[in-house]
């Protein structure tokens, strides 16, 4: 009986493992091997020997699904999907480290340069201005002093202050995967096979696009720094549509752009680094 | 017409094996002669440290005690992931303060997906028929996690190993 179970196990991951090839690429330094990928599994959930699983959890662990599209003009060619890891693009919506992904973009780089001077620093003199006693006056030192119109400001701001801070490493992993699945789930992400286009005027390309319904701003996410000339040249007289390379892709673009259009070599490089983060056990100082 | 990509060098040539890690920019005669060796790193590479945990071979029984998930029920509206680490998300926190007051501590289940509010019942009406006692707890929502006072760390984990999780 216990056999059985653990065969069926057996074919049922190697289906789940076919499937999820697509969707995965291995971390590196690490043996390829020729039984089953347990690796790959593992990430999505299903274990060996989970053989069954409810249509619930199928619906919470099964990849998303996702059309490649292009950036030319639509052909009625077949179109391919591309499977999406669910701990990436299905992750549960963690709308308070969003907040603190962006809160950090914008805060890290901000310096105050808020400065009250304090009493000695003021320019005015030192001179007693008035004599201690028989004036029927308070008795005052200096017109520096706190109390003074024009004097010091007794614990006002001191001096250019840095507002730089680090967030910690699963915050900004979950920003991210928080982030990419929203996009995913309010139907805002599409995928590209690469960002060739077929146009030259940028009011045209601007056409194509918002004949797709493509949103306002859009942020093209593609895996080199080395973008194709065409579209360099046409995104770089529309301000509101913007190329980026994968390693700088972060919440506060993805938030700031309306659509987000990623590259398969993008997707396969995020779910790569995601995944890796994600799984590994030699995170000494993150 | 296609876009011309001239050179596509990778941002960082660790991610990308398969490009050359020092590609040629310049005429050929600047450069020395270069022989490339072919080597098996094969006895190198069996010692470099596993980065992530392999789920271990399939078995009827494991020396350790460790016991694979088997897989919940269809009806099952909830689902407790395993860690990296493939053990279940069940911890003992023992918080010391110091102060009169003393400590605090608590079983914390993470990694929970689906109907939190109905793990938190089928628990709770678990714990509390073991112990004949109020068990105290706190779900929290947005991060899936749950919270029982005091240990009930290895009573939870035959639970859910029952369970299929």
């Amino acid at each position: 009986m216990a056999r059985n179970i653990f065969e069926k196990s057996r074919t049922i991951l190697q289906k789940a493992s076919q499937l999820i090839e697509n969707t995965m690429i291995r971390p590196l330094n690490r043996k390829v091997s020729t039984q089953i990928d347990n690796q790959q599994a593992s990430s999505v959930g299903i274990h060996p020997a989970a053989f069954e699983l409810a249509s619930w959890q199928k619906s919470v662990l099964s990849p998303r699904e996702a059309w490649i599209e292009s950036l030319k003009a639509e052909n009625s060619e077949e179109k391919r999907i591309q499977l999406l890891n669910p701990t990436v693009f299905a992750h549960y919506p963690r709308i308070d480290l969003l907040f603190k992904n962006v809160r950090w973009q914008k805060l890290y780089k901000h310096v105050s340069y808020a400065n009250a001077p304090v009493r000695h620093e003021i320019s005015r003199s030192l001179k007693k201005p008035w004599p201690q006693k028989g004036m029927g006056k308070a008795r005052h030192g200096d017109r520096r002093s706190p109390i003074w119109i024009g004097g010091a400001k007794a614990h006002g701001p001191r001096g250019p202050k840095t507002y730089y801070h680090e967030l910690s490493f699963m915050v900004r992993l979950k920003g991210l995967s928080t982030a990419l699945s929203m996009k995913l789930a309010q139907d805002d992400l599409h995928i590209v096979e690469n960002l060739d286009i077929d146009v030259d005027d940028p009011k045209a390309f601007e056409e194509v696009l918002d004949s797709r319904l493509w949103g306002p701003s859009v942020l093209f996410v593609d895996d080199t720094d080395f973008m194709p000339e065409r579209i360099s040249l046409v995104t770089d007289k529309i301000p509101h549509y913007n190329l980026m390379p994968v390693y700088g892709l972060n919440v506060y673009s993805m938030l700031k752009h309306t659509t987000l259009v990623l590259t398969v070599d993008a997707v396969k490089r995020i779910e790569e680094r995601m995944l890796y983060h994600l799984n590994r056990t030699n995170m000494p100082n993150v | 017409m296609t876009d011309k990509i001239k050179t596509k060098i990778p941002w960082n040539p660790y991610f990308n094996p398969k490009l050359p890690l020092n590609p040629t920019v310049g005429p050929s005669e600047l450069y020395t002669n270069v022989e490339e060796v072919k080597v098996d790193w094969k006895n190198i590479e069996r010692l470099f440290p596993q980065q992530t945990v392999p789920i271990p071979p399939v078995k009827e029984t494991y020396p350790s005690g460790w016991v694979p998930p088997k897989g919940s029920s269809l009806d099952c509206p909830y689902h407790v992931k395993r860690s990296r680490n493939h053990m279940l998300p069940v911890y003992f926190v023992n918080r010391t303060v110091k102060t009169q007051r003393g400590g605090w501590s608590y079983t914390q289940i993470l990694h929970i997906e689906g109907d939190i509010w109905a793990l938190e019942k089928d628990l709770k009406d678990y714990l509390e028929e073991y112990h004949q006692q109020f068990v105290p707890s706190q779900v929290h929502e947005l991060s899936r996690w749950i919270r029982f006072k005091e240990d009930h760390v290895n009573i939870i984990n035959s639970w859910l190993i029952e369970k299929g999780f």
